[in-house]
């Protein structure tokens, strides 16, 4: 199960930072009142090169899975047919839609209508990006993951992480707090947990057997699994006590960006124990 | 002309020797743990009550499986650098220098037959020992097998010489990847799903 790591660590970077451009993003470029004003001040064109940073970071953690990584320039070959050639694609277009944007911004040019168009089209290809990563693993031969479970779960990650991102950078300017951010990691959250609770039993972990292939059973681990709902559980709770608070002042809101940044830290690392369990389907 | 190699399998006649494993093995100086044709040990059941009687309700059977060279490639269509093709005799084969060992591959073959090489750092699979077979000799593990369980040739005149069975317990819907496979079915075998039998030697697997 430890041998993916590399894929655990590409994945959720990967969802991380279409989840930080999208919910950064639309605030910034289409205006949410005070929210898009703070952000617009303080985070741009810093929000893209962060984007940046993390999909460099999870192309190279990418490369570690494989055994001839100089070789690695091939895999744009079968795009006609290989999802993996095809996550590769629009990883690479996802990129330098973010880099074109970012260098607009350094010129300043990305407040003006070019910068609405450029970023409309690196959001459609971050989607793009968390879709095709989600086929590639639709796979009729892997049955735990060629179901409706995988995109689900792929795309909350990238919007529970996105949203705790945007909540805590809007939390650095005070209150009023983020509260539609809030509540939609909250909500983000709450689908993440019932998502994981539904797939319990396609993994194996109450001991349910899997169905008879040639493929050897999953590992199952009910660690993993529950190690997922308790962080999960820990951010949504520490959430809910910002999001109740956020109408006045006083320590919770003093302490709202630490206590975001907890609840970040917690929805990781619940999110790759919930990968590894994943990967540890395959078999 | 062959337009698609094929296995016939008879699980009827298969005693479960694992002559045909070794023969691969030893034709293709695979390493320990590397095996591209294994044989399956099927088990279940036990003992059931009828009226006052306890009988004994146990199926076993054994399935020597390898690559089945199937006419819907789905390694080949998930590898993303091309390195698995097809030729016109529809054998399946891995260009292992083309290969960049992401393993891609390995999740997408419902017979699990890819299996990682650690002394190439590449994927590896049955060939059909098509360099003997370019030279008008069987595949290694066929006359291996003493109870001639096992038989090759072009899928079309082996499913007129054995039928068309491609799908015995716990093999994954043809539909996946369409194998050039017939297989003579264990009479055990219709049971098997209803009895909780499952494969029961994974570890030599």
């Amino acid at each position: 199960m430890g041998g993916e790591w590399s894929l655990v660590a590409f994945t959720i970077t990967g969802q991380l930072a279409a989840g930080i451009y999208l919910f950064v993003g639309i605030p910034i470029y289409f205006g949410l009142g005070d929210a898009g004003a703070w952000l617009e001040g303080g985070w741009r064109p810093g929000f893209l090169l962060t984007v940046l940073v993390l999909l460099t970071a999870a192309t190279a953690l990418s490369v570690f899975h494989l055994h001839h990584p100089a070789k690695a320039y091939r895999t744009l070959v079968n795009l006609g047919r290989s999802w993996l050639s095809r996550e590769i694609l629009s990883l690479l277009f996802f990129a330098a839609a973010v880099g074109v944007l970012t260098v607009c911004e350094m010129l300043g040019i990305g407040g003006s209508g070019l910068g609405k168009v450029l970023f409309v089209v690196g959001a459609l290809a971050g989607l793009t990006f968390l879709l095709t990563m989600s086929k590639l693993y639709m796979l009729p031969s892997v049955p735990s993951w060629n179901q409706v479970h995988t995109p689900l779960s792929f795309f909350l990650t990238s919007a529970v992480l996105g949203a705790c991102a945007v909540a805590f950078l809007l939390s650095l300017g005070g209150p009023p707090m983020p509260r539609p951010f809030l509540a939609l990691a909250i909500c983000g959250l709450v689908a993440s947990f019932l998502n994981a609770i539904l797939l319990a039993p396609v993994y194996g972990v109450f001991g349910v057997k899997p169905r008879p292939s040639l493929r050897p059973p999953g590992a199952g681990s009910a660690f993993l699994h529950a190690a997922r709902l308790l962080l999960f559980a820990a951010g949504g709770v520490i959430l809910a006590v910002v999001l109740a608070a956020s109408e006045v002042s006083g320590p919770v809101t003093e302490r709202a960006p630490a206590m975001l940044v907890a609840v970040f830290a917690l929805v990781t690392a619940g999110e790759v124990s919930g990968r590894f369990l994943f990967y540890g389907q395959s078999g | 002309m062959v337009t698609q190699y094929a296995f016939f399998f008879d699980a009827s006649a298969c005693t479960g020797c694992k002559a045909c494993q070794i023969a691969c093995k030893d034709r293709n100086d695979l390493e320990t743990g590397l095996l591209w044709r294994r044989v399956y040990e099927v088990a279940g059941g036990g003992w059931e009550k009828r009226g006052e009687v306890w009988v004994p309700s146990v199926v076993a059977y054994n399935i020597s499986m390898a690559c089945n060279h199937c006419e819907k490639p789905v390694c080949a269509y998930a590898c993303p650098v091309k390195a698995i093709g097809k030729r016109d005799d529809g054998l399946v084969l891995v260009e292992t220098a083309r290969c960049i060992g992401c393993r891609y591959c390995e999740w997408a073959c419902p017979y699990n037959a890819l299996r990682f090489d650690a002394r190439t750092n590449t994927v590896s699979k049955c060939h059909f020992c098509f360099e003997d077979l370019d030279r008008g000799e069987p595949p290694a593990c066929v006359p291996a097998c003493p109870m001639r369980a096992l038989d090759f040739g072009d899928l079309a005149e082996l499913r007129k010489k054995y039928g068309d069975t491609q799908q015995v317990f716990p093999l994954p819907e043809p539909s996946q990847a369409e194998p050039a496979l017939v297989i003579k079915p264990h009479r055990d075998s219709a049971q098997a799903a209803a009895r909780a039998a499952e494969v029961a030697n994974w570890e030599e697997l």
